[in-house]
């Protein structure tokens, strides 16, 4: 197969025409008969111990179906990991934030459900309470969790090299700190799950996931059910951005009272329990200290980061560790010493965000800029002589097979008119650069592969089975898209049936980026298997040797003489009477090393490849306000291949809103002890359509990866961890000064230019 | 608080309901009718995704009371696709890559066709204002102002319906 | 969220209207757009017995203008525009003659939220909005983990630490701007009406903002023409280009004649409970050629008078700077408008 009939063109995605009708179906939008409506109770302390719950007047309260307390699922815990179950979905003897779920009810409608909560009577014994990460690492802060020593919910060792020989033979060291404060996914959809129950026990489950078979899973072991009894359908989902992938006690509670009830249940959360009761976005402490050589090249980068994850662990040793991982996957680092810190607070919980660590990443980038001015190199220079390679091993061990990481920085720099532009434009103007590497698809044990298979229609029509999670990206169309072209087909002749955990095989979901890399081999080898089975059999009844003969078009021919051929239709057809149906079987499983851990052993082969990216941004600074303004953005991101170009833009556009304007410039929620005073989509400042650059200059760099399907390897995250450090390197050029705290608000702004000024 | 009956026009359809005066126009829309293209995103009428035409208007139908809007041309997103084609916005939006998650579309999308209708040329800047008011997570926006000016392009001379 | 359970009045007239009130006063509330009270309601700030529907009172919903001299109770006002409260602010943005006549008054009424907000809200609605805070504006559950604030019926401020009374915020965009111009207020009732100046509607008092009886309902606003040549400008303080309630606002209403400033207004919003007269800055600029001196002095005037405390989003001190900022501004671009 020499050209692409389908990949690599911009095509409208096979999901798009539900959504403009308002047919698509979200959890909240689904009714099944006989359904009743749940309602958690929740905990208005930050911490406290419950000392008596009792929940029988709601119970007697007409039109309560089921009521659920701690009590009816004591000793349940979750954890992502099996040494991270630190969390009952439903609080038994304690509770660790405001919001924290204590007890559910299921009736007849909404307000019976409302009305039964008030009647459900709870006995707290509040407790001291702590809400910085740095206090509750002191000795005498309240303990949180009693496994947990200090509060310390994770911590991340990682040493490579000589640390110290290598700040000794540094040429310049500088040291600097770097924060943000914590924000919140904002997903437009807010959570919401349904679970049904049949009267033999098997559930069904519908909420927007990254992954039906993780969430399956989870509720499996939860409630002690076989795999096979949970089922978790495909569910058209309102954004994720790494804010779905865990598992929530909503899902829990529902599918509790769904079996007590024996009847349909949705819980459909306010905005607000979907801010405070699901996850929000780490709050960051970042000390660098990095020696160059008088290149500039690294040669030791020491760095601590105190992260504040709230009540619960969560994501927690990969979230501790990403924006770590996300540095040494972008730069040769020879000698290295990293320590993160994930610490219980008594807020709510924290996850992985697609735009994780703006203060890690942003700092550093920052620093680099730093260390270019000192050393007087060129901070595009800078990073092209820092910048991995094809080739290359990263500091913890992983190799480098494709990279665009140069080639994204030289476009970049061009497409922007960097050299005219930077320490040349007038003041209050400015460019800066950020770039990273990242990485797709790491180990994850027997969940990080993903399998399809594919089946046909006596008419030649397909149905693709895949478990691949589609949180909007566009992956569901992508899978089409690359089964299409492998077999010639149109996309509108292949169905989708996805992210089902009862009839699709596993899959990893979208996590570690690798819906392209990994759930797309599987696909391409599915449609690579079915092509095989179909070419074996047309040389049969073309009797032809199969190497002479070619599918394209809706039927195989001889490529000498394309007159000789037979539709796939008649192809299908023969092949069910010969007993031999064309299905399409294909799996993917990346080459990492399945030994290595986040925590426990954080070496060897973390992925199965590194996409790379590096963005320029323009701002405008209003000196009398602080005001800062993305004017114009060129970002270059190596995806691999563009499977589909078009969605590929997309993903550059949201995360310019979502890293670049929101995440440096506007995102933060405001803390009085453990209640956000913004957690409402008002006060939270996020990006309008009139506060975005109106020229956002996407370059698709194509490194062609060896193992990606079509050499694709991932574009979600295009410029999700470089556009801070643009954005901070970009105020610096403008107005001279270096903005430590996130997000760079037109306060924290004034007071910088206030503090050079003196 | 009683239920009273009232008559609703949706979508060119009139509706008897019998509706307490406590319940939005948007759950009467999603519960009631079930028509399920207006979401509820938010608690405080912020982020726009319970929009809904009334006389042609984009409002946020979450801050709306059914009681209120009898004798009022409701349009919902499900209105907009006449006899089973997409409206030109709808292709355009479709076309251009301007849907993601989808959650915001509708909202979008209604509010880009009061738009049209008042302004058939309208300029990036006018696009980007009129949809000032509902929120995207997902796409930067980028793409939905490409579809909207792509889309005056197609209706030319503004919707007539 | 769902809204607690209220009786419903839709009247057709303002008569209606004002018997309803004098019949359900306390425990009834006005509902004119709705973009504020219904979400006060879904957070359970407000539960009213029963909601008064004002949006089928098209006598309410007018703008008109004159341009005559029109003598008025012994003072002499000169025409200029009278306005429903019910007429929605969408319809002030488009009305060609406040476009010609009162351009600042488009400026401050596009800058409300965004574009379908506009389109519900009135502006009767917008200038009786109820002040606002952090602690105060937030759903039933988050106020239940701590003591009722002053506002909310307790004893406490959140905001001010041993604080005796509320600091919540005005936050509205059209009452600087029209209190600049000289607005009064039409207030109607079973049985009568009064007239007063808009400034005199704002009682300063976070619990209690607005100065309507519980039996009273705002009915017009009357701008009169401003005597000579005159400009007006509105800068309003925010982080992002749409939606927000101003951290800050200022309204510059500029009078001249020749080369010479004759009255100069400036009115501040969200710097207090109520909208602020910045009598002072006026006082510097009246009789002067402006130039960037004196309009640095009464900048600075602005900034010393401008105390906010508010927890309304950024930091008084902050705030407080913006106030010689905007300040500058909106008397630059009035004066610059001549």
């Amino acid at each position: 197969m020499s050209e692409h009939t389908v990949a690599g063109k911009r095509m409208p995605r096979i999901d798009s025409v539900a959504k403009a009708t308002g047919d698509a179906r979200y959890t909240a939008d689904i009714a099944l008969p006989r359904m009743l409506h749940g309602k958690i109770l929740r905990s208005p302390h930050a911490h406290a111990r419950i000392l008596h719950i009792d929940a029988s007047k709601a119970e007697r309260l007409s039109g309560v179906r089921a009521v659920v307390t701690g009590q009816d699922v004591a000793g349940v815990r979750w954890g992502v990991f099996r040494y991270t179950r630190d969390q009952a979905m439903l609080a038994l003897d304690k509770v660790r934030y405001i919001g924290e779920d204590v007890a559910a009810v299921a009736a007849e409608d909404e307000e019976t459900a409302l009305e039964a909560l008030s009647l459900i009577e709870v006995e707290y014994e509040p407790l001291p309470a702590v809400f910085d990460p740095v206090e509750a690492m002191m000795p005498e802060a309240p303990r949180i969790h009693d496994h947990a020593d200090n509060n310390v919910n994770i911590f991340v060792p990682i040493e490579v090299g000589d640390i110290e020989r290598g700040f000794q033979e540094a040429h310049y060291v500088r040291e600097d700190h770097f924060s943000a404060n914590e924000h919140g996914y904002y997903q437009a959809e807010p959570y919401a799950v349904l679970v049904d129950c049949d009267s033999s026990g098997n559930l069904e489950i519908w909420l927007s996931n990254a992954s039906p078979h993780t969430k399956a899973k989870a509720l499996a072991n939860l409630l002690k059910m076989p795999l096979h009894k949970v089922k978790v359908r495909k569910v058209a989902s309102g954004g994720a951005f790494g804010g779905r992938s865990d598992v929530f006690p909503g899902e829990f509670i529902a599918a509790l009272l769904s079996r007590k009830a024996r009847r349909p249940v949705k819980i459909v959360y306010t905005r607000e329990e979907s801010l405070t009761a699901i996850r929000q976005v780490h709050s960051m402490a970042v000390d660098v200290k990095t020696g160059v050589k008088a290149d500039g090249t690294f040669i030791a980068t020491d760095v601590k980061v105190i992260m504040d994850g709230g009540a619960y662990s969560s994501t927690g040793p990969i979230a501790t560790s990403v924006p770590f991982l996300v540095w040494e996957e972008t730069y040769r680092l020879p000698n290295v010493r990293f320590h993160g810190y994930r610490v219980y607070t008594n807020k709510p919980v924290r996850g992985m965000y697609g735009s994780h660590g703006r203060a890690f990443l942003g700092g550093l980038g920052m620093q680099l800029d730093m260390i270019a001015e000192e050393l007087g190199i060129d901070p595009v220079e800078i990073r092209l002589r820092n910048a991995l390679h094809a080739g290359d091993v990263q500091a913890t061990g992983s190799k480098v097979f494709s990279c665009g990481l140069s080639e994204s920085i030289r476009q970049a720099a061009e497409k922007s008119g960097w050299k005219e532009k930077r320490g040349q434009l007038p003041y209050g103007k400015g460019i800066g650069m950020g770039c990273n590497g990242m990485m797709v698809g790491f180990p994850m044990g027997i969940r990080g592969g993903s399998s399809a298979y594919i089946k046909f229609n006596e008419d030649a029509g397909a149905t693709l089975i895949s478990g691949v999670a589609d949180n909007g990206q566009g992956n569901d169309s992508m899978m089409v898209q690359i089964a299409a072209d492998v077999l010639g087909m149109r996309m509108d002749e292949i169905n989708l049936v996805s992210a089902d955990s009862e009839i699709t095989t596993l899959d990893q979901g979208s996590y570690s980026q690798a819906a392209a890399f990994v759930s797309g081999n599987a696909v391409r080898a599915a449609a690579m298997d079915a092509r095989k089975q179909i070419l074996e059999i047309a040389s049969e009844m073309l009797e032809t040797d199969v190497k002479a003969l070619e599918l394209g078009d809706h039927r195989v021919y001889d490529v000498k003489d394309a007159d000789r051929n037979v539709p796939l239709h008649k192809i299908i057809r023969y092949a069910l009477l010969r007993n031999k149906p064309i299905m399409g079987r294909g799996s993917y499983m990346p080459h990492v090393d399945q030994k290595r851990e986040w925590v426990s052993n954080p070496r060897g082969q973390q992925a199965g490849t590194f996409s790379f990216g590096a963005f320029v941004v323009e701002v405008e600074v209003d000196v009398e306000t602080g005001r800062v303004k993305l004017t114009r953005v060129t970002g270059a991101h190596d995806c691999g291949f563009a499977i589909n170009p078009m969605a590929v833009e997309g993903q550059f556009d949201g995360n310019v809103g979502r890293a670049g304007v929101g995440a440096s410039l506007l995102e933060e929620h405001v803390w009085d002890g453990g209640q956000a005073l913004n957690a409402n989509m008002l006060e939270h400042k996020l990006p309008l359509s009139v506060d975005m650059p109106s020229v956002i200059q996407r370059i698709i760099v194509e490194s062609m990866d060896p193992e990606g399907p079509f050499g694709a390897k991932e574009a979600g995250l295009a410029g999700a961890m470089n556009l801070f450090q643009a954005v901070g390197n970009a105020i610096y050029d403008a107005i001279g000064v270096w903005l430590h705290e996130f997000p760079f608000t037109p306060e924290r702004v004034l007071e910088a230019l206030e503090k050079k000024g003196e | 608080m009683e239920k009273r009956i009232i008559q609703l026009t949706v979508n060119g359809e009139e509706y008897d309901l019998a509706v307490a005066p406590n319940r939005t126009l948007l759950e009467v829309l999603r519960d009631d009718l079930s028509l399920t293209g207006a979401k509820a995103g938010c608690d405080d009428g912020a982020c726009g995704t319970c929009t809904v035409l009334l006389d042609g208007q984009p409002v946020r139908s979450c801050l709306t009371l059914a009681v209120e809007v009898q004798g009022k041309a409701i349009t919902t997103i499900e209105g907009l696709t006449a006899d089973g084609d997409l409206h030109p916005i709808q292709q355009a939006f479709v076309e251009r890559g301007a849907i993601q998650c989808g959650f915001c579309s509708p909202g979008m999308i209604l509010v880009t066709k009061t738009l049209l209708d008042e302004n058939p040329h309208p300029t990036e800047q006018e696009a980007r204002e009129a949809i000032s008011g509902n929120f995207c997570r997902c796409t930067g926006y980028a793409k939905i102002v490409e579809a909207m000016l792509a889309a005056a392009e197609m209706v030319e001379g503004g919707c007539h319906e | 969220m769902r809204l607690p359970k209220f009786e419903h009045f839709q009247p057709g007239s303002l008569d209606e209207a004002v018997e309803l009130l004098a019949a359900h006063g306390r425990e009834a509330r006005l509902n004119a757009g709705g973009t504020a009270l219904v979400v006060s309601m879904k957070q359970r700030l407000i539960c009213p017995g029963s909601l008064i529907n004002l949006k089928e009172i098209s006598e309410l919903d007018f703008i008109t203008y004159d341009e005559k001299a029109k003598p008025r109770s012994g003072r002499r006002r000169y025409g200029g525009l009278r306005i429903g409260a019910l007429t929605r602010l969408a319809k002030l943005v488009r009305s060609p003659v406040v476009r010609e006549h009162f351009p600042v008054i488009v400026q401050a009424a596009r800058s409300v939220a965004a574009p379908p907000i506009q389109t519900m809200g009135t502006l009767g609605g917008n200038l009786c909005q109820d002040t606002r805070c952090f602690y105060y504006n937030q759903s039933e559950f988050w106020r239940g983990a701590r003591p009722d604030c002053f506002k909310a019926g307790g004893d406490v401020c959140h905001v001010v630490s041993g604080g005796d009374h509320c600091y919540s915020a005005y936050q509205g965009d059209l009452a600087p701007v029209l209190i600049a111009l000289d607005a009064q207020v039409k207030l109607a009732k079973k049985g009568g009406e009064r007239t007063i100046p808009l400034v005199e509607l704002y009682t300063g008092e976070g619990e209690h903002p607005i100065g309507l009886a519980s039996d009273e309902v705002l009915t017009e606003i009357e701008i009169p023409n401003p005597a000579g040549s005159w400009s007006g400008d509105y800068q309003k303080l925010r982080h992002r280009e749409a939606l927000d309630y101003p951290l800050l606002g200022v309204a510059a209403v500029l009078n001249w004649n020749g080369g010479k400033c004759v009255q100069a207004r400036i009115v501040a919003t969200a710097v207090g409970s109520a909208p602020v007269v910045m009598e002072e800055a006026g006082a510097i600029l009246q009789g002067k050629e402006i130039d960037e001196e004196t309009i640095a002095l009464a900048a600075e005037a602005v900034y010393e008078a401008a105390r906010p405390v508010a927890k309304i989003g950024s930091t008084p001190r902050y705030r407080r700077k913006m106030a010689r900022v905007l300040t500058r501004r909106a008397i630059a671009n009035a004066w610059g408008g001549r």
